[in-house]
């Protein structure tokens, strides 16, 4: 072969790889599940009605050797009444917990008003009015005089995904031999709706 | 001469190929690989989205401006920020903060029922999304034309602003433009606390106190948002030192110390003086932003 055609050889080489790989990219898995959580975040949209919508969040997270959680703080005002709908049908692995508190995760001293154990593959919603509810039963038992009780309000909630802990997995690459890190990951949304009266 | 050159370029690509070679294998090395939960099992990870410990949900823009219609307060001309405005903002920052001043502009006027003037701040609206790269949420559905088919049906415009409000919140989450989110956000909380200051002070303390008391429970939430933003500007540090300050100088009111602990679950009742000083120093950070 002469330099001429080897030289052509890796023109064509070279300018067809990238190519190549960004065909691999647009379709990959990881994409694709993306797409279905843009799906799924439609959907607890959708959940709201008939609150209007406030907001969302999409919380990506990874298992790790240890259980570690995530806090979203959103903000409730105007003495209105919210419906928080969660999908986490992005989880299809060990199923992780929700917990909502008063205050966030530095005060040890925090009122836990709703909890959720082993939410994955799901979707549900819940309102505020329960929470409020016992979080003033909370502050009665500290023992509050119900004059103050009557005007306290939630002006914030703090949603904390607990996930779980999960062995690392490692994988040998056939190719090379090397050893490859496998990564569970999860996504969980949260879509926030407001009582329109 | 022909010969010696196909030669010297046959050995770069030959060089070339073996060091991608490398760097390929180290790669390998160092990627992790990914089960996304799908049927497909597992793959190398291509993309990722960045991973935060803590994140705050303001109300949108859509939302203040109806806690100010529902706190009764009708619509006043000239408390907007004027569109003619958005041509001097030079700066990034300066023009994402406005385009979240816009953005409450805009839902203020709807909830009016203010049609043309909403339509006059969808435009401009439009133009500082544009800047901030933003644009393509205005681009899809023919936004600007479906809002002025429906000028005077005050639900199909609500509707088209909701939607604007899940595309932006859908663009910003995918690009990963968190920061961007934080500032936009401030933007439209200073403009809903300068049109509720402007249009009640002196008229009726109560709304106000509560209006107050409520809106610092959210500045302290944009306050760690900003101080958490990656590139800060002098003007980024200048603002948050400023809503620092209205913050410190709202905990430092008498009726504020008095409620104790319990601040954080109460609407207080300021007296009229105290109403004052805070409702200036609003109407200052919002001059800030928007000259």
């Amino acid at each position: 072969m002469s330099y001429k055609n080897i030289l052509l050889f890796f023109i064509f080489f070279t300018i067809s790889s990238p190519y190549e790989a960004q065909k691999g990219e647009e379709i990959s898995p990881y994409q694709e599940y993306l797409l279905q959580l843009k799906e799924f975040r439609k959907n607890c949209r959708n959940a709201l009605k008939p609150f209007r919508y406030d907001g969302s969040l999409t919380t990506h997270f990874s298992y790790k050797e240890f259980t570690y959680s995530k806090e979203i703080e959103i903000a409730t005002i105007q003495n209105e009444i919210y419906r928080l709908s969660f999908n986490a049908m992005g989880i299809m692995e060990d199923g992780i917990s929700i917990k909502i508190y008063d205050k966030p995760k530095k005060f040890n001293k925090r009122t836990l008003l709703y909890e959720k154990e082993n939410v994955t593959g799901t979707e549900f919603t819940v309102e505020t009015n329960e929470m409020i509810e016992k979080f003033k039963q909370a502050k009665r038992d500290e023992g509050y005089e119900e004059k103050v009780v009557t005007h306290l309000r939630l002006k914030k909630l703090f949603i904390d995904y607990i996930i779980p802990a999960k062995d690392r997995v490692f994988e040998t690459n056939e190719e090379d031999g090397s050893e490859i890190k496998v990564i569970t990951k999860g996504a969980v949304i949260l879509a926030v709706g407001y009582n329109n009266l | 001469m022909k010969k010696i050159s196909l030669h010297f370029i046959f050995t770069i690509l030959i060089s070339s190929t073996l060091i991608t070679s490398c760097n390929s294998e180290n790669s390998v090395k160092t990627t992790e690989k990914e089960v996304t939960n799908d049927n497909e099992a597992t793959h190398s990870i291509e993309i990722d989205i960045v991973d935060h410990d803590f994140e705050f949900m303001p109300p949108s823009p859509i939302q203040i401006a109806s806690i100010l219609k529902k706190a009764n307060m009708s619509y006043e001309e000239g408390l907007t920020n004027d569109i003619s405005n958005a041509d001097i903002y030079s700066t990034k920052f300066k023009q994402t903060i406005n385009f979240g001043v816009y953005a409450c502009d805009l839902a203020y006027c709807v909830t009016n029922d203010k049609y043309e003037e909403a339509g006059s701040y969808l435009k401009v609206a439009k133009k500082m999304s544009a800047k901030i790269g933003l644009e393509s949420i205005f681009q899809s559905d023919h936004l600007v034309e479906r809002f002025e088919k429906n000028i005077g049906n005050q639900d199909s415009i609500m509707d088209i602003l909701f939607h604007v409000q899940m595309m932006t919140d859908d663009y910003i989450h995918d690009n990963d433009l968190r920061d961007l989110s934080v500032i936009y956000f401030t933007g439209a909380w200073v403009e809903g606390m300068n049109i509720g200051t402007h249009t009640i002070l002196g008229n009726n303390d109560h709304k106000i106190s509560v209006l107050l008391s409520e809106q610092m429970t959210i500045a302290r939430s944009i306050i760690k948002g900003l101080r958490a933003v990656q590139n800060q500007t002098d003007d980024l540090v200048d603002l948050t030192d400023h809503i620092d300050e209205v913050v410190e100088a709202y905990n430092n009111l008498w009726s504020v110390k008095q409620e104790g602990e319990n601040i954080e679950y109460l609407d207080v009742e300021l007296k009229h003086e105290e109403v004052i000083s805070i409702s200036e120093m609003i109407l200052e950070l919002r001059e800030e932003i928007t000259l």
